[in-house]
């Protein structure tokens, strides 16, 4: 098939773009994944599977698990305060849902080393939050920072927009006349919600679950300021290895191993999830 | 006793009075057409029996209670949507089920009397196909048995066959009343399309400005309409303004015209109501003189547009020898009991 230069430049564009930024730095990824370490970090040409073999000795598997159990409740607490945002934006006059979307857009624009900085000048001891509970009559404040807790908030307050983005464009299309059929078939609000709602928007909130716990289950920024020594997570663990540990094949072949992790997860996930139609994001 | 009683019901959203203190009763078992354009308020006295709307005075009762402010979900009713509103995610027989579903009735009966409503409506093949794979008169079938199964006391149908072209709307007419007869369900149907309720409707309340003009038989409608609203949204009318000459005689065009009922004042002036069909053309001699302006051939009868004493009539005919062409003078006879006075 001959391309016109119309398609070629559109087809070619991102495409150069793609392989310059993405594919890549994910081959070099994974051939780095089985060289041999550098003295000083780096690598040395020379196969060796000892990135992989690290796997096993590294606690990754403790980590892998407080990972995912981070990523899920931070993805579990955006479904839950997202739904109900995103339902009441949709159901508001036009004009009102350009003005909440764009306010609900404006905290995605910021820096997220500005926004866990903010945090820690909230909640840190001699923070604004504490001197308020003080001047209340709170003699010892609870610790905010330093644990699982604080990560949780920060992702929540990282991601929640792009939970929020996906159900309120499914929900916005939802006809409304299905929730009157359902209630017209004597249906409570509550099975009106679980029958009608929930599955016309299960397209979004898949969207949104795949676009917050997957940058969750990644994040190594938050819980490294927000989080304590007993908080780090794997995307933390994989920047050490390059910036401290100073083995580049051992983080290579984490890197590597994760995003297998991921991809599998989810075409199991999703072929759990079964007959859906709608367009997948995998 | 009437099944449903609607007690000066009054609607009104802002500024605009929608519905306007009606009072009607529905007998169980009933077709009941509210027919009227839109805007009338039809739509909107349908969504309040289904619940769907509040009326912020008045009463309705189904049944001998009260069910004005009662749930949608606990009324015993029944509404099939205008553009059907199934559930896209659900198979045909999960939509069909799922009223019962909601009335916790068990898995097995459910199942069997889902398929009495598909088998009801002749859809028992597409079971298991989804909504959007179906056309629009199949929805329509599915949304119908979606209905009756729950065996409601009282069906609403909003514009159920708005959507459908002319073909299928004509099939799905005789359907809904066959359906209606079967099931011995009290249908109240809103519809903008005249033909529709003359052939299906016990009765029919025409609507306008949030209240009913005159309710009562297709033919009693069309034949005794009480003004020319109602005269000319039924079919096909000549409508015009005649002095009164003697109690039943009217003068029009130097000629006297008697007309049936009772009588009206001399010296007043009234205005008259003639179908089409019952004005009945001559070769031109005595009485009432008229020239054809137009012919229209529509296959089963044909049209003729006159100008009568410089008004314009249309008169309607079954083709045949002896048609007139454009250009004829002819002669025009009614009978006094097609002449109806209304009211303005």
């Amino acid at each position: 098939m001959r391309l016109s230069s119309n398609r070629l430049l559109t087809l070619g564009l991102p495409m150069a773009y793609l392989g310059v930024f993405f594919a890549i730095p994910l081959a070099i990824v994974l051939i780095y994944s089985v060289l041999t370490p550098g003295d000083y970090g780096g690598i040395v040409w020379a196969w060796s599977w000892e990135g992989y073999a690290g796997l096993l000795s590294a606690d990754l598997a403790v980590i892998l698990l407080r990972s995912l159990r981070v990523a899920g409740l931070a993805t579990l607490i955006c479904m839950v305060i997202g739904f109900p945002a995103a339902w009441f934006i949709s159901q508001l006059p036009l004009r009102a849902q350009t003005v909440w979307m764009f306010l609900l857009s404006i905290p995605a624009w910021m820096n997220l080393l500005v926004k866990n900085y903010a945090w820690i000048v909230l909640l840190r001891r001699e923070g604004l939050v504490n001197q308020v509970l003080g001047v209340l009559g709170v003699e010892t404040p609870p610790e905010w920072l330093y644990h699982e807790g604080a990560v949780l908030l920060g992702l929540v307050h990282t991601y929640l927009p792009f939970m929020i983005l996906p159900l309120y464009s499914a929900l916005e299309r939802l006809d409304l006349r299905l929730l009157e059929a359902a209630r017209d078939l004597g249906a409570n609000g509550f099975q009106v919600w679980l029958r009608v709602v929930l599955p016309q928007c299960a397209a979004g909130l898949w969207a949104g679950f795949l676009l917050v716990c997957i940058p969750a289950f990644g994040a190594f920024l938050t819980p490294d300021l927000l989080g304590g020594a007993n908080s780090t997570m794997i995307g933390t663990l994989i920047q050490q290895q390059f910036l401290m540990g100073r083995n580049w094949p051992l983080g290579s072949a984490m890197s590597v191993s994760v995003m297998l992790l991921v991809w599998l997860a989810l075409v199991v996930f999703r072929k759990a999830a079964g007959k859906s139609g709608e367009p997948s994001l995998i | 006793m009437a099944l449903l009683r609607i007690e000066s019901v009054t609607r009104r959203f802002g500024a605009l009075l929608a519905v306007d203190g009606v009072s009607e009763s529905v007998g169980a078992g009933e077709y009941f057409c509210m027919l009227g354009p839109s805007g009338c308020g039809k739509s909107t006295l349908l969504r309040m029996i289904g619940g769907f709307e509040l009326p912020d005075s008045g009463r309705i009762w189904l049944d001998g209670r009260d069910i004005t402010y009662l749930s949608p979900r606990r009324r015993e009713v029944n509404l099939v949507f205008q553009n059907y509103a199934l559930f896209p995610h659900l198979t045909v027989l999960e939509n069909v089920e799922f009223g019962l579903k909601m009335k916790g009735v068990a898995a097995a009966e459910r199942r069997r009397r889902a398929g009495e409503g598909l088998e009801l409506v002749n859809m028992s093949s597409f079971a298991s196909r989804m909504p959007p794979q179906l056309s629009g008169g199949q929805q329509q079938r599915v949304a119908l048995a979606r209905a009756i199964v729950n065996r409601p006391s009282l069906l609403l149908l909003d514009e159920p066959l708005a959507a459908l072209d002319k073909h299928l709307r004509e099939q799905m007419q005789r359907e809904l009343k066959r359906l209606q007869t079967d099931t011995g369900i009290a249908f109240i149907h809103v519809t903008h399309d005249q033909e529709e309720a003359l052939s299906l409707a016990d009765r029919i309340g025409i609507m306008q400005g949030g209240r009913f003009l005159q309710v009562g038989s297709g033919t009693d409608l069309y034949e005794h309409p009480v003004n020319s609203f109602v005269a000319s949204f039924l079919g096909d009318s000549n409508l015009f303004d005649a002095q009164v000459s003697a109690p039943n005689r009217l003068s029009l065009g130097g000629q006297e015209l008697a007309f049936a009922g009772p009588g009206l004042t001399p010296g007043s002036t009234h205005r008259f109501l003639i179908r089409p069909e019952r004005v009945v053309l001559a070769a031109p001699g005595r009485g009432l003189q008229a020239c054809v302006r137009q012919v229209r051939y529509l296959g089963a009868r044909l049209e003729y547009e006159l100008e009568l004493d410089g008004l314009r009539w249309l008169a309607s005919a079954p083709p045949g020898p002896g048609t007139c062409q454009p250009g004829d003078l002819v002669s025009v006879s009614v009978a006094p009991e097609y002449l109806v006075p209304v009211s303005a």
